[in-house]
């Protein structure tokens, strides 16, 4: 394992080889895929360059965004006004503002074309600034980040004529084609940058369950219309969790609706099928501050924490897998272990999917070793 | 508001002894049943000097509206609280019929009577005091009707109900002690500008309704006599009305467009000045600019009045929401300022004592003090602010019924 490669030792390594290794590599291009860990005490002066190191680290973000329209999905879970304790959410379950801006600002700096910050807001179809104002964020941080920032609400059609169709490689788990947002399609580049905590109903939500939040409840929600997308959204994915109806019919539905209707069995499966559909070409999870019991204050007992950490990596299998390790669980952990007591390893699901490895000895970590980052979410 | 608050008396009380809960309090004024076998009562009440009449005959200076119960709606036959669109609980709040009603009788108390509950329905005393506090708040009196258990254990001096109606007659007594509050003009965003009457009469009052549950912090002016002072300080103006204005409100509406103002109507509005913003659409909405400001006509007519009110909120912007709740989910908020520039920000919990995490409240503006007052206490308790970009953030312990935030500059 590197522990502390800048962007320039690793240049100069990768030049020996005559091409400088492809910042976006898949699992099969790239065997061992690269993370890097940073450790950051708070959301101060230290993240910036914290986030630059770690970047550098992975081949520097040039190569990725130059010149290209990068796509962010943030973690916004829930609505807006749910605290835990009197916390802002941010300091809890919420991507922080600051570690969006950070990234925004460094994506412009590496030459981003244009950055589109998405999220499926709840329950809602206002835009993503105003959901954000509602968060007490000021969405103007984000514009003068980068020269040129968007935002979208990826909950309902937006400003496309109609739901763009991704399918998934081999057929998926459990969904062979998806229809979403046209903002998960019309980018090179997609981020998840996501919040390190667990789940209730998955284990953990990282990079990869934070693309749960990618599909729009217009079609995938509880209020969804039979037939075509209902236009509002209302409510959130509980026909995700229970598969107690399908989709909409203008949607590729179920590949087997007599699969169990257990959530515990559906969400990994759904969220594996996501990331093979959607691949993620950089994943980012903070958790600088965060919380530890379940994915947001609605999930109690829960607690917050201040892990002081930023993990990244191009490949969010191998990602994810730091993150668990950094967690103190076993990323090769599989149903029946912590942290998937009662539900499948989304990591595992994706891994079958070609998606990338989840075992460490294949993983390459940069920056900080996991033993030093590492924060135990149980106690 | 009134300082003499009215009590519907309970049809099953004929004993005039049960005016000794009356004498001394501040219920000035006891509202009978149409019917007869009171006339002992009522007569009595008058040598207590206390003021009597009818639902349907109020005392001069007074106007009885109908309301409903405020509160939290219940999904019948279960325990949880039923959700409007948002999936927010449903608030059913009586604060925009006072404020209407004071706007249409300037100088009239306004007195909200609800039907009686149902002789089966049991009624917690938090739901009393939510009723007190609801109409206190918007600057009415809400007529105080007793349940059948409260009624009964009253007649028979149970110390449960006793205590109840001590409880019932100290939360009239706080607002009494804090009469000047319901002077204070409302500190709002936007304007409702409408008739209010005739055609337009449902529409708009239900405008007013779902506006409240969706925290926009908003004034109430009527369309005649329109006037620009009518909209100093305001971002917003909201003309929903099915019919073209005049010529003199068209144009004190279009002045506060040019200086920076939003306006949103209908397409009844007429032929739109300005030019369409580039950068801007909205789905049910033409977006004109004018002026410094920006002109949203509906490209039809509105017909669903909490479309129109989510509508206004968004295009508004979150921007300048007055207050903002977090874990509040059964908290509904009124924004007032006193003339010396003092805020007051009545907080009220719907659900009545079933608030289960305590909330944080964020104000815009910034002030150097703040204080919480609450029907159980005398005195104000100081709360801690956390300054922000453009507001302040404050702590709140768990409220029972009421707490009202007051904030010094």
């Amino acid at each position: 394992m590197h522990t502390d490669c800048t962007r320039r030792q690793w240049l100069a390594a990768a030049a020996g080889a005559a091409l400088v290794r492809p910042f976006v590599a898949t699992a099969t291009a790239n065997p061992t895929p690269r993370v890097a860990i940073g450790k950051c005490p708070d959301y101060g002066p230290e993240l910036l360059p914290t986030m630059q190191r770690m970047f550098d680290q992975l081949g520097g973000l040039e190569r990725l965004v130059k010149g290209k329209t990068v796509a962010i999905k943030v973690n916004m879970t829930g609505d807006t006004n749910i605290r835990l304790g009197h916390a802002p959410a941010e300091d809890t379950h919420y991507t922080h503002p600051r570690v969006i801006a950070a990234t925004v600002h460094l994506m412009g700096r590496a030459g981003a074309r244009r950055v589109r910050l998405l999220e499926s807001c709840w329950s809602s179809s206002e835009p993503l600034q105003e959901f954000m104002l509602r968060a007490n964020w000021e969405p103007r941080d984000f514009l003068g980040a980068a020269p040129l920032v968007e935002f979208e609400n990826t909950n309902v059609l937006g400003r496309a004529r109609k739901y763009a169709r991704l399918t998934t490689p081999q057929g998926g788990h459990m969904f062979r084609a998806f229809d979403l947002n046209h903002s998960y399609t019309d980018c090179d580049v997609f981020v998840s940058l996501a919040k390190m905590k667990d789940h209730a109903t998955a284990g953990v939500t990282l990079s990869m369950k934070n693309c749960f939040g990618i599909t729009p409840v217009t079609i995938y929600g509880d209020g969804a219309g039979i037939d075509e997308p209902s236009i509002e959204p209302r409510g959130g994915r509980g026909i995700m969790h229970a598969g107690n109806r399908q989709p909409s019919k203008s949607a590729v539905p179920e590949n087997d609706p007599k699969t169990p209707r257990e959530d515990t069995y559906r969400i990994p499966r759904i969220v594996a099928d996501l990331v093979a559909a959607r691949p993620i070409d950089l994943a980012i999870v903070e958790a600088i501050r965060s919380m530890a019991g379940g994915e947001g204050p609605w999930v109690k007992p829960s607690r917050a924490i201040s892990p002081g950490v930023l993990v990244a990596g191009t490949n969010c299998v191998a990602t994810d897998a730091v993150c668990m390790a950094v967690m103190g669980y076993d990323p090769m952990a599989v149903r029946g272990m912590a942290p998937f007591e009662k539900c499948d390893s989304t990591l595992q699901l994706a891994e079958e999917l070609g998606v990338g490895p989840r075992d460490l000895k294949r993983i390459e970590v940069v920056g900080t070793p996991i033993r030093e980052a590492m924060f135990r979410y149980r106690v | 508001m009134n300082p003499n608050w009215p009590l519907r008396w309970p049809e099953e009380w004929r004993e005039a002894g049960a005016l000794d809960l009356v004498k001394g309090t501040s219920l000035g004024c006891v509202l009978f049943p149409q019917a007869d076998g009171y006339q002992n009562v009522i007569e009595r009440a008058h040598q207590l000097d206390i003021a009597t009449c009818d639902i349907e005959h109020a005392p001069t200076g007074v106007e009885i509206v109908k309301g409903e119960w405020p509160g939290i709606r219940m999904t019948p036959g279960q325990g949880d609280a039923s959700s409007g669109p948002t999936g927010a609980p449903w608030i059913d709040s009586n604060g925009w019929l006072v404020r209407l009603t004071r706007m249409q009788k300037t100088g009239s108390a306004v007195w909200v009577a609800a039907d009686p509950p149902k002789s089966n329905e049991v009624v917690p005393l938090s739901r009393h005091l939510v009723a007190v506090a609801d109409c206190a708040a918007h600057g009415g009196c809400w007529v105080v009707t007793l349940d059948k258990d409260l009624a009964a254990g009253l007649a028979a001096r149970k110390p449960e109900a006793v205590d109840g109606w001590r409880k019932l007659i100290g939360a009239i007594d706080f607002f009494g002690a804090h009469h000047e509050w319901s002077t204070w003009r409302v500190d709002a965003a936007l304007a409702v500008v409408s008739s209010f009457a005739g055609d337009n009469e449902f529409f708009s009052h239900e405008l007013l309704n779902l506006m409240a549950r969706t925290n926009v912090s908003y004034s109430i002016v009527a369309v005649d006599g329109l006037r620009p002072d009518d909209l100093n300080g305001l971002r917003a103006a909201v003309y929903p009305d099915a019919n073209a204005p005049s010529a003199k409100v068209r144009q004190v509406l279009l002045e506060f467009v040019e200086r920076d103002g939003l306006l949103i109507t209908g397409p009844r509005w007429g032929n739109l000045p300005g030019a369409p913003p580039a950068a801007e659409s909205h789905p049910r909405y033409e977006i004109r600019r004018f002026g410094k400001g920006r002109i949203a006509m509906a490209r039809k007519q509105p017909e669903d009045p909490y479309e129109m009110a989510q509508d206004a909120q968004i295009l508004l912007s979150h921007r300048y929401d007055r207050v903002r709740l977090f874990n509040g989910f059964l908290l509904g908020s009124y924004c007032t300022m006193a003339p010396d520039g003092r805020r007051l920000v009545h907080a009220i919990n719907y659900g009545g004592g079933t608030q289960d995490d305590a909330a944080t409240a964020r104000i815009a503006g910034r002030y150097r003090s703040a204080k919480l007052w609450l029907l159980e206490r005398t005195g104000a308790q100081r709360l801690e602010l956390d300054a922000q970009r453009d507001g302040v953030e404050m702590r709140l312990p768990p409220l029972d019924v009421y707490g009202g935030i007051e904030l010094e500059a």
